[in-house]
């Protein structure tokens, strides 16, 4: 009866003992607060979609970051970790030693990649600690800055895409989070008879845009280029299939580091190419050249007596070296780009028709492409308008378009008419699951026959132009320059251009239309000196790139 | 027999405390390993993210232009195209 006793009682001291320490534990340790300690909710971020070019070569993917915290209460010795860390970060001791306040409890440091935290840890110093982040990598740089925009955070630190394709698609990018409950014990080892419930995320969505990434390279190096040659204050250049205005390059200058984009200004995120209006000059008459020919007001044989300037009220509209041919075809009107030729072929459409056929190219309204930051740009009310204007949006002054825009409705007039809807993303893929982006014809503009009629226009106001051009040997090209003043404060700075050039090749089946623009060229003020060479730069090497064989 | 099923009694709960406590003895090791399969596979997808960037990095058009530039291959490519191939047709 002792020995049962014995055992009782020993059993009797070690119930005591546990319960004490479930006391203490439960009731008198700090660990011990109202909340529950160990349920613990952690969400689990998704992988941010990837963005990819049109053969899946990556633009945007993520990796790993670390981000650098002290805690300064658990640090001895100040000094020497100031010291310590800059012999790697290359702060600033004294920018370190600011940081570390001693009465915070955790400072962020700095974000850094994985072979800095490595050299970091080798130190073995105490009181640093590294928080996993996921930021995003560019494997081909800022070379499509301004079409891919950035991701950046939102008020509440949460990451966020801004312009571009990052700010359009952000949604589908982000993708949903995921839920992990687990119960953990005072070391933060799972209990396992506890709750261990996860909700995996749904990573974000991938991106297959349409973009080339070699033509958006050769874009980029010539648009570079050409505004060291030209000396002009900025420039884009758009290269696209006409058929499907599906988006190849697209690319401004100046743009901005998409991996630092917190060092630059805001100005330099906005996209030009559409987000800013601009004056076209005379890359908008084919257009205006098209309707009137689509309505029989005129034919491409009609003739024209150029015999001096025109006047409209109290203006004079003349030619841009103020020379006339006499008696001129329509194709000579585009040939050698003559303001008052279109004044006559505006008249002949009638304002009423011209208006209508503004409305038609989708001036005035956004084109719908799937980028962050579009403007539709402004189309005065029809009972606005003055003769004057009804006479000078003719040679495009007086209206206010975007490059996208321009792109889309020239596209309209050589790919038989049908205007589309321009787009940059062709496939959106999720998991097994895949959709694919279908060009959308929008409507049609105009005819098959009046499509071909100004193709052939195009291939000659390119081989018959006022500039001989270095163009590719054996291949017909066709296309228009265009140099628009910029109005400034109401009047226009005759000093102050828009030199752009638009053209496509083959001329028989385009397999690219390009748009290259520049402001302000110091060199010369005219598109067909500035614009026209580059885009023919642009051209030879997209015909070798296209393995396009020559015609002639 | 009485005596008999008291001592059984005892045994049986000897046992189930020995049982008991090697239950939760491995529940702890299997806590331990799961946080260590945990920080595994945490550490596995870094490495994953970390690869996958280092290829991407080799397969950009950044990297061929640099190592271009380092083999001096900056010359652009002027292809001649051949015309009226009267030889090659088997005629």
């Amino acid at each position: 009866m002792n020995k049962l006793k014995l055992v009782a009682g020993a059993f009797f001291i070690l119930f005591l003992i546990i319960i004490i320490k479930l006391f203490y534990l439960q009731v008198l340790s700090p660990f011990s607060v109202s909340q529950n300690n160990y349920l613990q909710s952690n969400i689990i971020e998704p992988n941010r979609g990837k963005i990819f070019d049109r053969f899946g070569s990556p633009l945007a993917t993520n990796q790993t970051r670390y981000l650098l915290y002290i805690q300064p209460k658990l640090v001895a010795d100040k000094d020497n970790l100031v010291h310590s860390l800059d012999s790697v970060l290359s702060l600033g001791e004294a920018t370190l030693s600011g940081l570390i306040d001693m009465n915070k409890t955790w400072v962020a440091v700095k974000t850094i990649d994985k072979n800095t935290k490595q050299k970091l840890s080798g130190l073995g110093l105490k009181g640093i600690g590294f928080q996993d982040e996921t930021a995003r990598s560019y494997p081909e740089a800022s070379l499509a800055a301004h079409l891919l925009g950035f991701v950046g955070k939102d008020y509440q630190g949460n990451n966020i895409g801004y312009f571009g394709v990052e700010g359009f698609y952000n949604q589908d990018l982000t993708g949903l989070p995921g839920i992990f409950k687990t119960e953990r014990d005072i070391l933060n080892q799972p209990i396992l008879f506890g709750t261990q419930e996860k909700l995996n995320p749904q990573d974000g969505r991938n991106l297959y845009l349409s973009l080339d990434k070699s033509v958006q390279t050769i874009a980029k190096s010539e648009l570079q280029k050409g505004l060291e040659t030209y000396k002009a204050q900025s420039g884009c250049i758009i290269v696209a299939d006409p058929n499907t205005v599906q988006i190849l390059a697209l690319t401004c200058l100046p743009d901005f580091d998409v991996s630092k984009y917190y060092l630059f200004s805001e100005n330099f995120f906005k996209d030009p190419a559409i987000s800013d209006t601009y004056e076209p000059g005379s890359i908008f008459k084919p257009l205006v050249m098209a309707a009137a020919i689509q309505e029989n007001k005129i034919s491409p044989e009609d003739l024209y007596d150029e015999n001096g300037p025109v006047k409209i009220g109290n203006y004079q509209i003349k030619t841009w070296d103020n020379t006339y041919e006499g008696k001129i075809t329509m194709t000579r009107i585009l040939e050698k780009s003559s303001n008052t030729g279109m004044v006559y072929v505006g008249s002949k459409l009638g304002s009423d028709l011209l208006y209508q056929y503004l409305q038609k190219y989708g001036f005035g309204q956004p084109t719908g492409i799937d980028l962050q930051g579009e403007v539709g740009g402004y189309l005065r009310p029809k009972d606005q308008w003055y003769p004057i204007d009804f006479a000078t949006v003719t040679f495009g002054q007086g209206i206010a378009v975007t490059p996208i825009q321009m792109i889309r409705a020239f596209s309209a007039v050589i790919n038989g008419g049908k205007l589309m809807k321009p787009y940059v993303v062709q496939k959106i893929s999720s998991g097994n699951e895949t959709i694919q982006i279908q060009p959308k014809v929008e409507k049609q503009v105009i005819s098959q026959l009046t499509s071909d009629i100004l193709k052939k226009m195009l291939v000659s106001a390119v081989e018959h132009g006022e500039v001989k051009w270095a163009r590719p040997a054996g291949y017909v090209i066709g296309g228009k320059t265009g140099t628009a003043q910029i109005p400034i404060q109401g009047h226009y700075d005759p000093s102050k251009t828009i030199a752009s050039f638009i053209g496509f090749a083959p001329a028989d089946n385009p397999k690219f239309i390009a748009l290259v623009m520049l402001r302000e060229p110091k060199t010369s003020p005219w598109g067909s000196e500035t614009a026209a060479p580059m885009f023919f730069d642009i051209a030879k090497q997209l015909l070798v790139y296209y393995n396009i064989p020559p015609e002639q | 027999m009485k005596k008999f099923g008291v001592q059984l009694i005892i045994l049986v709960f000897l046992a189930l405390v020995v049982v008991n406590i090697g239950i939760f003895v491995h529940s702890i090791v299997l806590g331990a390993d799961m946080n260590a399969y945990e920080l595994n596979t945490q550490k596995l997808h870094q490495e994953n993210l970390d690869l996958e960037n280092q290829m991407y990095e080799v397969d950009s058009l950044s990297y061929a232009a640099s190592q271009a530039a380092k083999l001096n291959f900056t010359q652009p490519a002027n292809p001649i195209y051949l015309e009226n191939l009267k030889y090659a047709l088997n005629r």
